[in-house]
């Protein structure tokens, strides 16, 4: 298929919306996911020779955009400045928790505020983290990836991975208790 | 003895590779007297099953008739 066969406004009607909605369940940064979007039809526009028509047209600019979305969490930075002093008392020798005032379950939570209530919340939390780590926990629990998978889609090793997860959950779980005292 | 720093990063741990008999009996041996930590192992149970709802999202995005105006010129 060479260039001149393609319709630029009828690939824009038929896919862009699609390849949006893909891109923001993802990453969940509108501005960013609608320069993806574009970005996969100037490469796919680009490279039209490659595309072999064994696949649909939109699995090929689905598969365009997934990888442009992957380059962007390897550069994305995977530090979190942070404190881990926030909950863990370095003074003491063996690490100990520090006590915050609400020591309630979060299942307590859930049954104060029903679940949806909860998962309402906890959107609104996870909001707040850096995006590599959205990306990461994402891919984790929502497209069950394997862990090797997520290691290489995102440059990171395994350590890196289950404390990333450490953290996350530590960061989530303190902010769902906030909530509750607010 | 781990601490409760490491013990809860082995909780996490164990849940994505396999850990030492060791490690899981240190780890094992913290919660058991570690009140504290074992509320962490519940809470990060629940967050693992809050998680998938609060991930999963079925919303449909799509760009305004101008933004695809503009696209269609400048691809």
């Amino acid at each position: 298929m060479s260039q001149s066969t393609i319709d630029k406004a009828q690939l824009v009607d038929e896919h862009s919306d699609y390849l949006l909605s893909f891109a923001m369940s993802k990453l969940r940064d509108l501005d960013l996911a609608k320069d993806l979007v574009q970005d996969t039809f100037v490469s796919a526009l680009s490279k039209l020779d490659t595309f072999e028509q064994r696949s649909s047209l939109r699995t090929w600019l689905t598969s365009i955009l997934n990888r442009k979305i992957i380059d962007y969490w390897r550069k994305a930075e995977t530090r979190y400045t942070d404190p881990i002093s926030q909950f863990f008392d370095p003074e003491s020798g063996g690490r100990h928790w520090i006590i915050n005032k609400n020591s309630m379950d979060i299942e307590t939570i859930e049954d104060q505020i029903s679940q949806e209530e909860t998962i309402a919340q906890l959107r609104n939390c996870i909001e707040q983290l850096p995006d590599k780590w959205k990306g990461i926990l994402s891919s984790k629990y929502f497209e069950e990836k394997p862990s090797e998978d997520i290691c290489n889609d995102f440059d990171i090793t395994p350590s890196n991975l289950w404390v990333i997860i450490h953290r996350s959950k530590l960061l989530l779980r303190e902010c769902l208790k906030n909530k509750m005292n607010e | 003895m781990k601490n409760c720093q490491e013990t809860t990063i082995f909780v996490e741990r164990s849940g994505i590779e396999s850990i030492t008999i060791m490690d899981r009996f240190g780890m094992r041996f913290h919660l058991l007297l570690c009140r504290r930590c074992r509320q962490y192992m519940r809470d990060s149970k629940t967050l693992d099953r809050l998680f998938t709802d609060s991930f999963n999202s079925n919303e449909e995005f799509s760009f305004s008739d101008e933004e695809k105006r503009v696209m269609k010129n400048s691809i």
